[in-house]
């Protein structure tokens, strides 16, 4: 049997992606990367392709720059979630002056709040919950930091949720997700939020808040403020983006820090931690 | 005699070694902390208070022996023992990461 070869363009990219026999991707890809043009384009040998996933018995397999070995999922929900991993990266590289963090970003009326990655801190729910709330997400996930003020930057893919929900959900936000599912398999599911609740692609904003998640069961809630020191070294772990000097990167953080209030946010459910930042952040 | 860095990664500080801080180390304060940057590798390192403490005496060339009797005035009640192998770890932590240089 011919092998379908496409060479499909993300835009913003600026190397093409080889599906192989794996155009059955593409529904997932057009969904979740909401804002992104994507088309198909003919082979160009000065733009090699950056990417490859082919559709094997074992599932579609992906090959690129970032990865040591490939990578197989056989569920197509978990490979294209895995996908924008590298395409994030792909990004990354053709913007080598951004910095990127780890993280989630919701604005609020005060401004862009950044909640950086902390292992099952929650922040996806968090961010959807405050989305809910009258918050407008940025990133659940990574938050490109532009060079010209260091502004935030939107890279409208939608967010994704770990399932199950946790239990204690209000059924006001379980309807609002329910209302918005996605692409989703036993694990994971993206939520479409519209152009009110998600920041388009490109859409940039001062970061004003950095607040550091910490969920634990039957913790009172309390927003607390935080030294700079220690919110610097945790975006540095956060910043996945190492093209430029370190010393220029540990300058930017610390710009981005010095101008914003820093919090450590202990919770235990979300309606505390939604309350408590809309107090604080409008 | 110059400093000197060095590239085996096992090398124990000796105490009548000289150190000082590498020249080339960046180094940013934020409040109460200090990170130090490479530009050889951009590698980022974050100094806790009783790191910052030899950072600072790493400011002029240092023997370990002298280090060590500094850090033992400002924690009397620990045990010189003690001060000497957790200054050591650090000296050749430092040592390691070519954050300091030493010479005989």
């Amino acid at each position: 049997m011919l092998a379908s070869v496409d060479h499909i363009n993300f835009a913003g990219l600026a190397h093409p992606v080889a599906f192989i026999n794996s155009e059955s991707l593409y529904p997932y890809l057009q969904t979740i990367m909401r804002d992104w043009v994507i088309n198909r384009i003919e082979p160009d040998d000065a733009r090699p392709p950056v990417i490859t996933i082919q559709k094997t018995e074992a599932g579609f397999e992906r090959r690129s720059n970032w990865l040591s070995n490939p990578a197989v999922f056989s569920d197509p929900v978990d490979a294209a979630c895995d996908m924008i991993v590298d395409l994030i990266h792909a990004y990354v590289a053709n913007h080598k002056d951004m910095l990127c963090l780890h993280c989630a970003a919701v604005e609020f009326n005060q401004g862009l709040v950044v909640f950086p990655n902390a292992y099952r801190a929650g922040k996806s729910t968090l961010s959807l919950k405050l989305v809910e709330s009258g918050g407008r997400l940025f990133t659940d996930d990574v938050l490109p930091i532009s060079n010209q003020g260091d502004a935030g930057l939107a890279l409208g893919i939608l967010p994704r949720l770990r399932l199950p929900l946790p239990d204690q959900i209000s059924s006001n936000f379980a309807k609002f997700v329910e209302n918005r599912c996605g692409s989703q398999n036993d694990r994971y599911l993206y939520v479409r939020l519209d152009l009110s609740d998600q920041a388009a692609l490109g859409t940039t904003a001062p970061i004003r808040g950095i607040t550091i998640l910490q969920r634990e069961k039957n913790a009172e809630p309390q927003l607390s403020e935080i030294k700079k020191s220690t919110v610097v070294k945790d975006m540095i772990l956060r910043n996945f983006a190492r093209q430029k000097p370190g010393l220029e990167i540990v300058d930017r953080l610390y710009s981005i820090v010095e101008k914003a209030a820093c919090y450590r946010l202990q919770y235990d459910n979300l309606e505390q931690a939604s309350n408590l930042l809309k107090e604080v952040f409008g | 005699m110059i400093p000197s860095s060095s590239k085996k990664k096992k090398e124990i500080c000796k105490e009548n070694s000289i150190y000082v801080r590498n020249p080339k180390i960046a180094q940013r304060r934020v409040d109460d902390s200090v990170f130090l940057i490479d530009p050889d590798t951009d590698r980022v390192f974050y100094l806790d208070a009783l790191s910052f403490g030899i950072w600072n005496l790493l400011e002029k060339p240092i023997r370990m022996n002298d280090a060590v009797n500094i850090v033992q005035q400002a924690f009397p009640g620990t045990s010189s023992g003690k001060i000497a192998r957790d200054v050591s770890t650090l000296m050749n932590r430092m040592h390691r990461r070519h954050l300091v240089l030493t010479g005989a």
